[in-house]
């Protein structure tokens, strides 16, 4: 029998900040797991941010959403608990927005819809899709050699912004520097597809 | 093109989707205030974010996507959600192989060439060169790996485990994980990043748990695994362009270059036995990279064909 890994006692994910310094709803609330007990702490700067993040008069709702993803996800040491859920907010008003563009895109290619087997329409798209990855490839390197690398190890490689300045010995403002440079470069290659 | 292009407000906003994505970014306060200096923010940090979105998947072309004709297949089996999942896990064994019928999604890389596979539910699996892995596009969360190595990066289910099997019936089970296989005939090689793996060989008796900062490593199919530390930092090192080793026999070390540079990488008999503590840089190329690691593996290397060999120092034969 294997042993799962250990469950997190509700302040195990806060191992360090002080005891005596633990806010107080956190105190009241010690039934809670971690990453809820942080969630309640960290109430006001959660709401804060989700407003301004687009959430508007809704953020509340958003932070019920949010709180009840936390409370039904399996226990999991979480390294820095405030970020995750930082980064939970976002990713959930960022499904927010991407499920309404797709219920749009949706609608235009309903109206847009051709005549044409599924199979031929899935074979055309392939070889238009990988047409643009070459000529996105060439926009790279028109790019310059450093802009082309360091996008190939972020966004292909997977690589953190930071990692990749240690590697190449340049700041971390640099590598934002090229990344800035190739994403604009390919959103005027994505304008000339929308025109074709 | 504009003169100051920093100024305008759209890139202050693509930068900020830059930071923002990076999985690093820690400074949430300091983006709240930037979207609450002006309410247009939100709306132009949406539409980089659309924007860089977008342009990433250019690049989500997979190559020769097999068409999706065959028939209806029995309805797929699915792991009932307990937490206990794992050691459900041991008691099916077999169910899980990939024999079932389906059209699989073969992924190769040839040596010197990377490539990474995200799947739908937010893994990926970073392919170095000279691998080749293949999954069911229905059922992408069991990979049976057939040669090279790979990096996985995780998303945990407990309901639904990540499995890797090897073509010898090993099979690596995921508990929330990032992780590095790499697979030499029957010779495997496992370390864990992040979360843990738990091994189970081929005789599906024997059940290793290994968690960060563990590896495993098995001579041969029917070798004993014997686990050892491993730093987590350098678990998976290939991709980040270095090499880093502790106590590996020269032949390994050879494979990895092979397998890192596209170019065959050969071991003179007499250092067969030798082995290597240190870190190796393969940036630049095989041209770049033999000279400078010559002296630090304590080798001559030497060119032979399309490639190299490794010989000893003091070996000044011809």
């Amino acid at each position: 029998m294997i042993a799962l890994a250990p469950r997190l006692d509700p302040i195990g994910c806060l191992a360090t900040r002080p005891r005596g310094a633990l806010p107080r709803a956190m105190q009241e609330e010690r039934v809670l797991s971690g990453l809820a007990g942080v969630l309640v702490a960290e109430r006001a700067r959660l709401l804060r941010f989700l407003a301004a993040r687009g959430a508007g008069d809704q953020a509340e709702d958003v932070l019920q959403d949010l709180w009840s993803r936390v409370a039904e996800a399996p226990q999991a040491p979480v390294a820095d608990p405030v970020a995750y859920l930082f980064r939970a907010a976002e990713n959930l008003l960022r499904d927010r927005r991407r499920s309404t563009l797709s219920r749009e895109r949706r609608q235009t290619d309903w109206q847009d819809a051709h005549v044409g087997t599924h199979q031929e329409a899935d074979g055309e798209r392939l070889l238009i899709a990988r047409e643009r990855l070459r000529e996105a490839q060439d926009v790279l390197a028109a790019q310059g050699g450093r802009v082309a690398h360091v996008f190939q190890r972020y966004r292909l490689d997977g690589i953190g912004q930071a990692a990749i300045a240690r590697e190449l010995g340049v700041s971390l403002s640099s590598v934002e520097k090229d990344l800035q440079r190739a994403y604009r470069a390919l959103a005027e290659l994505r304008r000339k597809f929308d025109e074709e | 093109m504009t003169a100051r292009p920093d100024d305008l407000p759209a890139d202050e906003a693509a930068r900020w989707a830059l930071r923002v994505r990076d999985p690093a970014f820690a400074d949430w306060d300091g983006f709240t205030a930037w979207l609450e200096a002006d309410l247009a923010n939100n709306a132009a940090y949406e539409a980089a974010l659309d924007e860089q979105e977008a342009a990433d998947a250019l690049f989500d072309v997979t190559p020769a996507q097999p068409v999706a004709t065959a028939p209806e297949r029995a309805p797929r089996w699915r792991l009932p959600a307990i937490a206990a999942s794992v050691a459900l896990l041991a008691g099916v064994g077999g169910w899980l192989t990939l024999d079932h019928g389906a059209e699989l999604q073969t992924y190769e890389t040839k040596p010197g060439e990377r490539r990474t596979v995200a799947l739908a539910d937010g893994s990926r699996i970073v392919l170095n060169g000279g691998t080749r892995l293949s999954l069911d596009p229905d059922r992408p969360r069991v990979v049976a790996m057939a040669n090279g190595e790979a990096l996985f990066q995780v998303r945990h289910d407990a309901t639904d485990p990540f499995v890797v099997t090897t073509a010898d019936g090993t099979r690596l089970v995921d508990v929330g994980t990032i992780f590095n296989v790499e697979v030499n005939g029957g010779a495997l090689d496992v370390g864990v990043s992040e979360g843990a793996v738990v091994y189970r060989g081929v005789d599906q008796a024997r059940e290793v748990r290994l968690d960060a900062g563990e590896m495993l490593t098995r001579a041969a199919t029917d070798a004993s695994p014997v686990k050892r530390p491993v730093d987590r930092e350098t678990v998976g090192g290939w991709q980040t362009g270095y090499l880093q080793y502790t106590d590996a026999p020269l032949p390994s070390v050879a494979t990895d270059l092979t397998r890192s540079l596209g170019v065959p990488v050969a071991v003179d008999s007499a250092l067969a036995d030798r082995r290597f503590s240190g870190t190796l840089s393969l940036e630049g190329g095989a041209e770049t990279v033999m000279p400078q690691i010559a002296p630090v593996l304590d080798v001559q290397l030497r060119r032979a064909g399309d490639g190299w060999t490794m010989t000893s120092r003091d070996a000044r034969h011809r």
